[in-house]
């Protein structure tokens, strides 16, 4: 939370308190507009945690009653069925699929970043065009080649796709960081007579720990909040927190109640991860444009 | 440092296995399929049938519709989120007081599933939803968002605004704060207003990153599913049917996958096509980086 108090302490020491000037009026609109971005930006999500805590009746009462009686029923059908099991698939698979990409991505990227070849740009292109592939072209092959090989339903088989899925820009990502690093400081750990990989591990990757860190924060905020692959390839058993969400409308009516409890659990963790992380994540959605 | 092939090869393996395996294989796939009749309801017909599915896709009215909603979806979320998010970023480096705690505000959208914003903000835009209560204050009768033939569409893709306007907004913050700030106060202290600012001072500093960006958002909206799905399933009728809801339809609902396969391969040559367009401007726009 330190970094959640940085910006406006340097904020205000670049604003000394100075006479007043006419333009200051100005400020006054700024600080409106603030306010309505801030509220367009959270009240939807204000608006989905109350609904999950108000019972059935009172779903369709406007204005909304912000603080009528707290309703905790809606939590309770949703952690008494079996959301604890697709959230707890949630963590596994995200956790897996962030570990895996982050090491391979390390190593892919660094060696990239070191390579000298006319080639290096097309693969990277390469590499990056399976980012664009829309999940939805490349899921009927995987669903048919999964089913074939049996891997509907199992663990192995959605943290497999989700690897690929996140590995292209994970590569992209740490190439952009390694090349940051200036190579005297990693011949100067040869010179020390480290090798290749003692440089690699002792003195790049430690260099580009930011990097790294954008990278995990980024594929696991991804693969939490990804839908569609496990939608097809998932069910039952290795179902995730999103797959969960169709199952609250019915043909005639929507458990809005119970659909939000369940929405309002599984947004915590990536919404949490984000905002402690959100210096790094802003690198890894730009796929390290910006610092 | 000069890296030996060896290490090259080695820390590449894995990841150059994946790809093989798991890309490699799945579009020789796609390749197959769209040339095959490969209808998984009815498996006594399948067969090679060179390129019959483009002959009859040419001809399908629905899929050149989900083609134009698509369009229009893509266009829709682009123009709103990218003036809006460039807006955005100019007051953000205002550095006024509570600008830290607004680029806080601003990451929440960005994280949410988007499976979980359609649905939020399907409660919102029902009818006798928060959105018509809020027409209602003023004294407007509002439109059934959801099932009007395309207000949906328009509706959906603006939701998709809702989500990524942050995106483009902290991107282009990040590129703002790397400009020369004593230039923009100076012309500020002369008078400059904010559109100057950003037409003259900001944007053609910017203007390779911002194609990026567009780059960005157009892949992600062009791609976009969930939303879909969840706020209007393509409807009513097919009228918000945009490429991946009509391909998903083929697929998995009449698992007709030889189409499907064929539509995926439009799919991809558009994206790239596209793609290619932007980043020729990109590279004809680089110029100072790299």
């Amino acid at each position: 939370m330190s970094t959640a108090h940085r910006t406006p302490s340097t904020d205000a020491t670049s604003m000394r308190p100075r006479p007043f000037h006419p333009r200051q009026l100005w400020d006054v609109p700024r600080y409106a507009v603030m306010v309505v971005i801030t509220l367009v930006c959270l009240l939807p999500i204000a608006i989905m945690v109350r609904i999950a805590v108000t019972p059935q009746v009172n779903w369709r009462q406007m204005p909304i009653d912000w603080f009528g009686p707290v309703d905790w029923s809606a939590f309770e059908t949703v952690l008494g069925g079996g959301f604890p099991h697709a959230l707890m698939n949630s963590f596994v698979i995200a956790l897996s699929t962030t570990a895996i990409v982050v090491v391979l991505s390390a190593m892919g990227g660094h060696a990239l970043a070191r390579m000298r070849s006319k080639r290096k740009e097309g693969f990277l292109f390469a590499v990056l065009g399976t980012r664009m592939g829309p999940a939805v072209v490349f899921a009927v092959p995987i669903y048919l080649i999964a089913s074939n090989l049996g891997l509907i339903d199992t663990y192995l088989g959605i943290i497999a796709v989700y690897i690929v899925y996140n590995l292209a820009f994970g590569i992209w990502m740490m190439h952009g960081f390694f090349l940051d690093i200036p190579s005297e400081v990693e011949e100067a750990g040869l010179v020390d007579g480290l090798s290749e990989w003692g440089v690699f591990s002792r003195v790049s990757l430690p260099m580009a720990a930011s990097g790294v860190i954008a990278t995990a924060v980024l594929v696991f905020v991804l693969t939490w909040n990804e839908f569609f692959y496990a939608f097809v390839l998932t069910q039952r058993v290795t179902g995730t927190f999103p797959t969960t969400i169709p199952s609250y409308f019915g043909a005639f009516q929507v458990e809005w109640g119970s659909m939000f409890a369940a929405s309002t659990l599984g947004i915590l963790p990536p919404v949490i991860f984000g905002i402690l992380a959100r210096r790094w994540l802003a690198r890894g959605l730009s796929g390290g444009l910006v610092d | 440092m000069i890296t030996s092939r060896r290490y090259t090869i080695i820390a590449l393996a894995p990841s150059a296995l994946i790809f093989a395996i798991v890309l490699v294989f799945p579009t020789l796939s796609i390749l197959n399929l769209m040339l095959r009749r490969e209808n998984l309801a009815r498996p006594a017909n399948n067969g090679f049938i060179g390129l019959e599915n483009f002959i009859t896709l040419a001809q399908d009215e629905r899929f050149w519709a989900a083609l134009g909603q698509s369009a229009v979806f893509s266009l829709v979320s682009l123009a709103a989120s990218i003036p809006l998010g460039l807006l955005i970023a100019l007051l953000i480096n205002r550095r006024l007081r509570g600008t830290g705690l607004l680029r806080i505000v601003l990451i929440v959208p960005m994280v949410l599933a988007p499976l979980v914003v359609g649905a939020v903000f399907r409660f919102l835009f029902d009818s006798g939803g928060a959105i018509s209560w809020l027409f209602s204050l003023v004294g407007v009768e509002a439109p059934a968002f959801l099932s009007l033939p395309g207000v949906s569409l328009v509706t959906v893709a603006l939701v998709d605004a809702w989500q990524w306007t942050p995106f483009v907004a902290i991107v282009a913050a990040a590129a703002m704060e790397t400009l020369p700030q004593n230039v923009m106060e100076a012309a500020r202290l002369d008078g400059v207003n904010a559109w100057q600012e950003l037409r003259y001072f900001v944007l053609p500093q910017i203007r390779p990153l911002l194609v990026l960006v567009a780059l960005i958002r157009f892949m992600d909206s062009f791609r976009e599913f969930d939303k879909l799905f969840i706020m209007t399933n393509g409807g009513p009728g097919t009228s918000s049917e945009t490429l991946p809801i009509y391909l998903w339809r083929q697929a998995f609902q009449y698992l007709d996958v030889g189409y499907a396969a064929a539509i995926g391969f439009v799919v991809l040559i558009v994206i790239s096509v596209v793609c290619t367009a932007i980043v020729k401007l990109f590279r004809a726009s680089k110029g100072v980086s790299e």
